[in-house]
């Protein structure tokens, strides 16, 4: 190692790291990825490509589906007493003014809070990328851990649509269906998700550190 | 000479391995990401795990989740059939996330570790390991069990407003499946099974790959 100040990172020092089994690979000289991990023979890349694009693609596609998630009933149930549509908005008022104070919070946590949480901090961390903010890199590591953690509890209510649908459809004891503002609830969960498994949080780093590191910002 | 090395896959530091005790976990100095998860001293057999949770899933699949005594009548549904519900009434996007949460990727996920571990155990390598070992990453993340056992427990309190709910048998096993299979999910050493696989037929696994002339050059022996 010569005596520089740089910090020693894979990119620098022509390592990769396999994806899906961790192993390190030394790759062909003066190439980025291409090369196929000794172990599993999944290919290999510096940086995982287009990542900034693919992230943008996801968020953005989250948050078209974000108004008709919301503005769309998730359920439908008619009764004696008449028509009534639920969103998810309305779902939660329901459970408060019910008395579940405890779930009202938790299904507004994990289905307001988190999908919003997910679009604006995940565009926050593009963001810095984009500008080579050097400063604050671990905290915004270890809020991308969070969002990635944290995700897959915004599916909370499709499950909770599903379980009302399944169980008082099949039995005939409501005029009871799921909306289509579930399905969009979804899709938006899943987008959300998949923006943050195609975001490489290694570009925050590089961006602290000024390296550039190739592949990632580009496409 | 090849010490070994680490690299965290979050900020791409390069570390050197230390010894550690086999029970730690160890975490990027710099970002605090998980290197590489601690190992138990006692060594539960993986495939028990695997097996276990296959017997729980069907289990968990086979008894109501739920029942319900509203109007005089008991009513009761599994999943499953809560999923043909919503396909019947034209909603195949909600019942595709529900059932490919709760269905296929856990069931994918315990099948493909089946698949990785018996042949291994009678020491074979099994044809497409390394596309078996690599599907078995892509998709835990997508089985939501947990989730969907929360979900279920929203929507009996729901439930319970209008009518009398009692958790069903499958509410249980599901809740059970989810410790068993974190606990699989965690005893399953990857490394270990490389390892194996390697020391019974090194080129069966190599073979089952796409071209191994365009390996890298590793860094350590795999």
């Amino acid at each position: 190692m010569s005596a520089t100040t740089a910090v020693p990172t894979a990119a620098r020092l022509g390592l990769a790291v396999c994806r899906f089994c961790r192993q390190v690979a030394r790759l062909p000289a003066g190439r980025v990825d291409g090369g196929l991990c000794p172990r599993c023979g999944a290919t290999l890349h510096v940086r995982l490509p287009d990542s900034v694009a693919r992230t943008w693609a996801f968020l953005i596609a989250a948050c078209a589906l974000y108004v008709p998630a919301n503005l769309l009933p998730v359920m439908r149930t008619s009764s004696l007493f008449g028509y009534q549509r639920d969103t998810i908005m309305s779902g939660i008022g329901f459970l408060w003014r019910s008395g579940s104070h405890g779930l009202a919070a938790l299904v507004f946590t994990a289905s307001v809070v988190i999908p919003l949480a997910k679009l604006l901090l995940l565009s926050y961390l593009l963001l810095t990328v984009h500008r080579r903010v050097a400063t604050g890199a671990r905290a915004r590591a270890m809020l991308y851990r969070l969002l990635e953690g944290v995700g897959r509890w915004s599916m909370l209510d499709v499950f909770v649509i599903a379980l009302l649908v399944g169980l008082l459809r099949l039995h005939a004891l409501a005029e009871v269906e799921a909306g289509a503002g579930a399905a969009a609830f979804g899709v938006m969960a899943v987008s959300t998700m998949l923006a943050a498994r195609s975001f490489d949080p290694r570009l925050i780093w590089d961006a602290a550190e000024a390296v550039d590191a190739p592949g990632g910002r580009h496409g | 000479m090849a010490e070994k090395i680490l690299v965290c896959e979050q900020c791409d530091l390069v570390h050197r391995a230390v010894p550690v005790p086999a029970a730690c976990d160890q975490v990027c100095t710099r970002c605090g990401a998980l290197l590489d998860r601690g190992r138990s001293a006692s060594r539960v057999d993986p495939l028990a795990l695997v097996v276990a949770s296959l017997i729980l899933m069907v289990l968990a699949n086979a008894q109501p989740i739920v029942e319900l005594a509203i109007r005089g009548q008991s009513v009761s549904t599994t999943l499953f059939n809560a999923i043909v519900v919503l396909f019947g009434e034209e909603r195949p996007i909600v019942a595709t996330l529900v059932a490919s949460t709760t269905l296929l990727a856990p069931c994918a996920e315990l099948l493909a570790m089946c698949y990785v571990l018996l042949p291994l155990r009678a020491g074979v390598v099994p044809p497409r390991l390394s596309l078996v070992m690599r599907g078995i990453q892509t998709v835990r993340p997508w089985g939501m069990i947990e989730v969907f056992v929360l979900g279920t427990v929203v929507a009996a309190i729901k439930l319970a407003h209008v009518a009398r709910v009692v958790p069903g048998g499958g509410i249980w096993a599901f809740a059970a499946l989810v410790l068993l299979m974190a606990a699989t999910a965690s005893t399953f050493d990857a490394a270990r099974v490389w390892r194996r696989a390697f020391a019974i037929d090194r080129l069966a696994v190599l073979r089952g790959q796409q071209s191994a002339d365009r390996a890298a050059l590793s860094v350590d022996a795999p």
